[in-house]
């Protein structure tokens, strides 16, 4: 077919010592066409991407085709041709793709055939930069927002027949993705691109692209036309990122998990790769290589018993969409927690201003805000990570800590009954200890030692973990079981107050709700109180019972969730909720 | 541990081969000393005078008639004693010192901080050589004063690599959950920057290793008549022409060992890294 800009047929990726991270990949893109390629981390979307641009780290190897027009791109030396050129990449963080020490106008004349003022201020615009100004703007001037818009300007500039975006959203603040998640969008029909969406994000690329392919371990599961996956998935595994992902719209009494994490590519060669996470698995699903070869009809799904199951998983898709709604709990008698008047400097920069916040007995509080609002900052302080500049934290109105000039011993106590859990999965536990030691430690500082298991197994148990953890090390965990651990790790004081920075935010979707149960299993159980410090305003309609939102070091709206989001009333905060992938966008850039 | 170790080795290029096998001759000599020497390394044969190398002496004579090549095979102890000593030493006190600076900052990062600048502001090399000259010099004096001068610039490595440590969610988790602080030291930083030590500590001994050699040449490292690469390129240096090997063995063998140990501590580093 002429229409076809890029053809890839059979794709494998290897190691050198055959290892496969990505088997049998196959699709094609024409000419203004947007496609989504959906993955969790694991799923072999970005080994697939840089095979394509000929950028596979050293040490992989692509085989297969890879057809741009005539030419065969995994020819040695094909792709470095094109690159750039007739097909480029826009990448995930903006805060590194732009040369620190070029100008926006600089970066863009550097791919420019005719770089003269009126052409650059031309291609600017085209990413909807109207201020000039911006032109001789460093990188470090610009907000992330405008350096992505930056990267795409520089990526467009010698017009390239094919745009792969890989997560180009992920790092912004969610009132910025929406926006530059449209204008790739529009860019590309208007250009009549092809273009290429990376995504964890399965809302998101429901939201801009014509087809979508779903990746899973190094496996293509499904793939199809929008609506028609959105509507109807076809495979076990989609359905459950489709049920896993938290609504935003209203609070379910629990969210879908699938159960266990994400496997490596090789580890399910020869089976369904998700057949061991699959409520339908059949050990047909075991020993089939179900490998979807032809992704370009309108829907096809690998999975062996899709007709079988089919209108099981419709039936579970319209019962989640017809589960109500539920209120939030209603905290009452005294806060457990009081904050008031606290306040921070960094130098010059103020990031708090007379923070009051009154944390009660069991509830969760919801503290939301975009990066710089100084919401970890309220969370560290609370812990003694950081000094605040004054201000008082009350504890069971009555032990009153002195954040500014409390003394090590005072802090000391206050976080035996205040901990804490972070949001790297990877880097929250010390990588040369086993979880046994991790866990002894505390024990011991809190003068507790313990010399049979029971306490330890208890901890492990509390957050559905198997004894056999004690002797393991965090390298041989996934993220999941690692913010298991994490959470175990700030149980152990018996703490009544549980604050979690972002806890969420790095783990898979399908881990994430497993996770968000667990906190909602403690809290029922323990009547632990949180302070959920987040920018995902769909976990915080789960999690959260009141809400309070921060911009700029202030608290400028409180309330129960529902209220806040349903019926925002700052500004500001419409802005937040407005921003929110899905319906909601859409919305909302129609109107502009 | 072991599997690291494995895979590190399994990467190693012949070069890398190479540098590994010389380093162990050059262990060798050090451990063995007179008894894998050829022959003894102090008789003079005055009558013989400096020869070039013959079937009796492989690498010839010098001016008092002595084996060279038993000299060189002895020398391989100052050679790789004191350097171990200064890398070591060095180490020692720049783990405490950055530990201590990188760990708690405040007055106590800038007390020992500027006691670093004052001593990577003074120039080194002149440094040793007053010290050494205007004490009487010898071998231990030199290898004191290396030790100073390499513990001002290891204290900064050790110190940056434990501010890195120190921001780490873990650390600070650790810090929450009231875990005391020589505990955070000891058994959470330590480990984590040891391998980065390690590394660097052996670029030091590369350093020291030529550093001695070079005070040695100058009449300011061991006693004269020991066998000693340096002091043998000083006491050699007058019969280039009638024994080159004399000179230019002790000088290859500083050259081959301090490269050796180089280019294993960078695959130290690269393995580590990963």
């Amino acid at each position: 077919m002429s229409g076809q800009l890029l053809t890839v047929d059979n794709l494998v990726v290897r190691t050198e010592v055959g290892n496969t991270l990505l088997r049998d990949l196959g699709f094609s893109l024409s000419r203004g066409e947007t496609i989504g390629i959906v993955g969790e981390s694991g799923s072999g979307k970005s080994i697939a991407m840089r095979a394509i641009m000929g950028l596979l780290p050293e040490g992989l190897e692509a085989t297969g085709e890879v057809r741009l027009g005539e030419t065969d791109l995994l020819r040695p030396g094909a792709a470095a041709a094109y690159r750039g050129k007739r097909i480029t990449m826009m990448f995930q963080d903006p805060f590194t793709m732009l040369n620190p020490l070029q100008t926006a106008g600089e970066t863009l004349a550097e791919g420019l055939s005719s770089p003269d003022s009126g052409e650059i201020v031309r291609r600017l615009e085209e990413v909807g930069i109207h201020d000039p100004a911006v032109v001789g703007r460093y990188p470090f001037e610009l907000s992330g927002g405008l350096r992505q818009r930056v990267g795409l300007a520089a990526a467009l500039a010698k017009d390239p027949e094919i745009l792969i975006a890989d997560e180009p959203s992920t790092a912004l603040d969610v009132t910025t993705q929406a926006e530059i998640v449209d204008l790739l969008g529009k860019t590309g029909r208007e250009r009549g691109m092809g273009l290429v969406l990376i995504t964890h994000d399965l809302r998101l690329a429901f939201s801009t692209c014509d087809r979508v392919l779903v990746l899973y371990a190094g496996a293509l599961l499904e793939a199809g036309r929008t609506e028609e996956v959105a509507a109807q998935p076809r495979h076990p595994y989609t359905l459950g990122l489709l049920l896993s992902e938290p609504p935003a719209d209203r609070r379910v009494e629990e969210l879908y998990a699938i159960p266990g994490a994400v496997p490596t590519a090789e580890s399910v060669l020869g089976g369904c790769p998700f057949a061991a996470r699959c409520e339908w698995a059949a050990s047909a699903c075991l020993d089939t290589d179900a490998v979807l070869r032809v992704a370009d009809a309108a829907h096809r799904s690998a999975c062996l018993r899709q007709e079988e199951i089919g209108a099981e998983m419709n039936e579970r898709q319209e019962r989640r969409r017809a589960e109500a709604g539920r209120g939030a709990d209603q905290a009452t008698g005294a806060p457990l927690v009081r904050i008031s008047g606290l306040t921070k400097n960094f130098g010059e920069a103020r990031v708090l201003e007379g923070i009051d916040i009154e944390i009660y007995t069991g509830e969760c509080l919801g503290l939301v805000g975009e990066s710089g609002s100084g919401k970890s900052t309220i969370a560290r302080c609370l812990v003694g990570l950081e000094r605040a500049d004054s201000g008082k934290i009350m504890l069971d109105e009555a032990a009153v800590v002195d954040p500014a000039t409390g003394s090590a011993t005072e802090l000391a106590d206050f976080r035996r009954a205040v901990q804490f859990v972070f949001q790297d999965p990877y880097a929250t536990l010390n990588p040369r200890h086993s979880i046994r030691k991790c866990f002894d430690e505390i024990l011991h500082a809190d003068q507790r030692p313990d010399r049979d298991d029971a306490e330890k197994t208890a901890l492990l148990e509390q957050v559905g973990l198997t004894p056999a953890y004690l002797d393991r090390r965090p390298a041989q965990l996934s993220g999941g079981e690692r913010q298991r651990i994490a959470i175990a790790r700030a149980l152990a004081l018996g703490p009544k107050l549980l604050i979690c920075d972002e806890a969420v935010s790095a783990l898979d979707v399908s881990v994430q709700a497993q996770i968000l149960n667990l906190l909602k299993q403690l809290a029922r159980e323990r009547g632990l109180a949180y302070l959920f410090v987040t920018h995902d305003l769909a976990v915080v309609r789960q999690m959260a019972d009141r809400v309070a939102v921060l911009d700029k070091g202030r608290i400028i709206e409180t309330g129960p969730v529902n209220r806040v989001m349903d019926a925002p009333r700052e500004p500001y905060t419409k802005k937040l909720v407005a921003s929110l992938p899905g319906n909601v966008v859409r919305q909302t850039t129609n109107a502009d | 541990m072991q599997g690291m170790i494995k895979r590190s080795l399994g990467a190693m290029s012949p070069a890398l081969w190479v540098a590994a096998a010389c380093v162990l001759v050059v262990l060798v000599c050090t451990i063995g000393g007179a008894a894998v020497a050829p022959g003894s390394p102090d008789v003079q044969r005055l009558l013989v005078g400096d020869t070039p190398p013959s079937a009796e002496f492989w690498a010839g004579t010098d001016k008092l008639g002595r084996d060279v090549l038993a000299r060189t095979v002895v020398g391989a102890r100052t050679a790789l004693i004191g350097p171990t000593v200064v890398a070591a030493g060095a180490f020692t006190v720049a783990t405490v010192l950055g530990l201590l600076a990188g760990y708690f900052g405040g007055w106590i990062d800038s007390v020992i901080m500027r006691g670093v600048d004052i001593i990577l502001a003074l120039p080194g090399p002149l440094i040793a050589i007053v010290v050494v000259g205007v004490t009487g010099g010898g071998y231990w004096t030199a290898v004191s004063v290396l030790v100073v001068l390499f513990v001002a610039p290891d204290t900064r490595i050790v110190r940056s690599a434990v501010l890195v440590q120190r921001s780490q969610p873990y650390i600070e988790a650790a810090r929450i959950q009231n875990i005391p602080r020589h505990r955070i030291l000891f058994v959470h930083i330590l480990p984590n920057v040891m391998p980065i030590i390690l590394s660097y500590a052996v670029l030091d001994f590369a350093f020291a290793l030529v550093n001695l050699a070079g005070l040695s040449f100058l009449g300011l490292g061991v006693e004269p008549g020991t066998a000693d690469w340096g002091r043998m390129l000083f006491e050699n240096r007058n019969i280039l022409f009638t024994n080159p090997t004399a000179l230019l063995l002790p000088a290859a063998m500083i050259v081959v060992t301090a490269g050796s140990i180089n280019m294993l501590g960078d695959r130290i580093r690269e393995a580590v890294a990963k």
